[in-house]
């Protein structure tokens, strides 16, 4: 196993006023806390749009989740649409679990 | 090396080296009494020796005999052996008892100090340490409690078996210096005491005046850790440089062991509270049906998870604008790990409680929860949690009301060994103000079975591989295969398939795993089946 960190954001420029995280790994209960300052910190900068690539997720948990509904309530409150762009099979079953499906911004 | 060219002849470069570095004061003489070689540690234990000049005293009057003989030299106890060597020549071995005093001291003081996470049985190594090392008796005090009580432990050099007690913390200001050493304070010159000054209960009884007495601190983690206090009888030599080094060593090891093993038992005491909060109820009987639970917590040390079940048995009595309503039984999970999903756990299932005195629409109750955590102002107050109201129907059959809040839906274990997911679900609790329900109820015949479960259960990461999900598939095959067993029986084989299932993996046992059958029919099993 190479040593690599469990959970990598890196953070992508779209378009302008849009920002896009892309979050490879594993997204859980001890990677939540800095995917949620990374989150915290691209909403501050003020984006009009807050995208999520979840593609590259091999393990999310109940933390993980959270990251991801925090990221949906905190972007509506400041008026930042939030969608997630690409996302693996397992997370949109995940989504449709616990009833977020008609409610996030998810791709066709 | 202090060698001579003498009838010993020159010592090769490897043989002194080895002499050099034993601990052991070696001394060698010939036939006439002259030393022709001392390495350092007889040098350093007698002073004197010096190659070419007669063995000066002690080592003259030590004749060649096994066991040698103890003497007093320079403020030490050296044990000196004298052996006749080849060509009339003589050796001396010098042992530093004194030395060996103190390694044995702090070998021992490691040994027992470290053996205990229990501040009292800390307490009662230390006393025995000073009692078996230093003085005549040893007395190690703990910390007020916030009852101003101070529990003691006292030991006795040659008595078997420490004493103990409490006493006032009042009382404990009569032992001069005891109440700054309590404060963390060392008091006096290195802790020494006038021993005159010794209240009564300091001593045990027929111990006999006290001639020396140290009180000395036992420094904790930032805070004092207690204070030990030793005594020699009158008649008894005073405490020497070396003895207060010791004493001193001994009461930072106790102060740091005690510290320690006080915050071992205040973090095991929260967490059996906050793991008391998330312990699954015992089951009780329900006329017409049987249930049965489990729940198996992470393996993962301090990483407490949020997996729990209840039951909420209507009220006895209702009165009062109390509802009626059926029995009642939920599964959970609430986001995240450690105390703070135990504290949230333990307020969704109060909460829910109090909610059942006056609500017992199921959708509503959600409804109620989730804006009571919406509310909630600490972060990731996220759950989710299925109810099912158990009605008795008709000719044995159980109605099973659901409803679904971003769980994974229960499954249902039909008479024909067919396993259904059932079509119920809903939002998870904490996320949005408005949730979306869909519920469903369930009708069981006798020996049909409705199983709850977390997602520990189908999220276990094992299997050959030991990086594959167990997954809700192998769920579903592995409940086809409990049709007619008891409910208890269901549950266990379930738990113990998917606890194989991880056995390979490398997280084993990472998730809490949460499992609760409802069976129909009151019977343990059905013959018809």
């Amino acid at each position: 196993m190479q040593d690599m960190p469990p959970l990598q954001v890196e953070s992508l420029i779209p378009e302008p006023g849009a920002a896009r995280l892309v979050m490879t790994g594993e997204l859980d209960y001890t990677t939540a806390r800095d995917a949620s300052a990374e989150v915290a910190r691209t909403l501050a900068a003020g984006v009009d749009v807050l995208e999520f690539d979840l593609a590259g997720l091999k393990f999310i948990d109940s933390s993980g989740m959270a990251v991801v509904m925090n990221a949906y309530t905190d972007a509506e409150e400041r008026g930042t649409a939030f969608r997630i762009v690409a996302l693996t099979p397992y997370l949109r079953h995940l989504i449709e679990v616990v009833a977020l499906d008609d409610v996030l911004d998810l791709p066709g | 090396m202090r060698g001579a060219a003498g009838s010993a002849g020159p010592v090769p470069d490897l043989m002194a080296a080895l002499l050099e570095g034993s601990g052991e004061g070696i001394v060698l003489c010939d036939a006439d009494g002259v030393v022709t070689l001392a390495n350092a540690a007889a040098a350093r234990m007698v002073p004197r020796v010096e190659p070419g000049l007669p063995a000066p005293a002690p080592l003259d009057s030590v004749p060649p005999s096994p066991e040698g003989r103890v003497v007093l030299h320079g403020g030490r106890a050296i044990r000196i052996r004298a052996q006749a060597v080849s060509g009339g020549m003589l050796a001396w071995y010098l042992t530093d008892l004194s030395a060996a005093r103190r390694t044995e001291f702090l070998l021992e003081a490691g040994r027992r100090l470290s053996a205990s996470l229990n501040p009292h049985r800390c307490a009662r190594a230390a006393a025995e340490l000073g009692a078996d090392f230093l003085a005549d008796m040893a007395i190690v005090l703990l910390p007020p409690t916030y009852r101003r009580r101070i529990e003691w432990v006292r030991a006795v050099s040659g008595r078997y078996g420490p004493e103990e007690g409490v006493l006032p913390a009042a009382e404990a200001a009569e032992v001069p210096g005891l109440s700054d050493a309590l404060a963390g304070l060392r008091h006096g010159v290195a802790g020494q005491q006038d021993p005159g000054g010794a209240p009564g209960w300091l001593l045990p009884e027929g111990f006999g005046p006290a001639g020396h007495l140290l009180v000395l601190p036992m420094p904790g983690n930032g805070v004092p850790a207690g204070a030990i206090v030793l005594a020699r009888r009158a008649g008894r030599p005073p405490f020497d440089d070396d003895d207060q080094v010791m004493a001193r060593d001994l009461a930072a090891r106790a102060g740091a062991a005690v510290s320690a093993a006080s915050l071992f038992r205040e973090q095991s005491t929260i967490n059996d509270i906050l793991t008391g909060d998330l312990l699954p109820p015992e089951l009780p009987e329900i006329e017409g049906m049987r249930l049965a639970g489990r729940l198996r917590a992470s393996q993962q040390a301090g990483a407490i998870g949020g997996d729990f079940y209840d039951v909420y048995l209507p009220d006895a009595a209702p009165d009062g604008g109390i509802v009626e309503r059926p029995p009642l039984v939920i599964l959970g999970d609430v986001c995240g790990k450690g105390a703070g999903a135990a504290v949230l756990a333990g307020q969704v299932r109060h909460s829910l409680r109090t909610l059942l005195l006056l609500e017992c629409r199921l959708d509503r109750l959600l409804e109620l929860l989730n804006r009571s955590l919406i509310a909630s102002p600490s972060p990731n107050s996220y759950v989710t949690m299925i109810l099912a109201a158990l009605r008795t129907g008709p000719d044995d059959h159980v109605l099973v009301d659901l409803v679904v809040a971003g769980h994974p839906p229960p499954l249902v274990l039909r008479k024909d060994g067919t396993v259904e997911e059932v079509a119920a679900r809903g939002s998870l609790l904490g996320a949005l103000k408005e949730i979306s329900l869909w519920p469903a109820t369930l009708d069981l015949e006798p020996g049909e079975v409705c199983l709850l479960y977390s997602d520990g259960i189908t999220e276990a990461f094992g299997g050959p591989s030991g990086r594959e999900m167990y997954g809700e598939a192998r769920l579903k095959e592995a409940l086809a295969t409990c049709a007619g067993m008891p409910v208890e029986a269901l549950v266990e084989r379930l738990e113990q398939l998917s606890t194989e299932w991880l056995g390979g993996g490398p997280g084993g046992g990472a998730d809490d795993r949460a499992l609760l059958a409802v069976r129909a029919g009151a019977g343990r099993t059905e013959t018809s089946w």
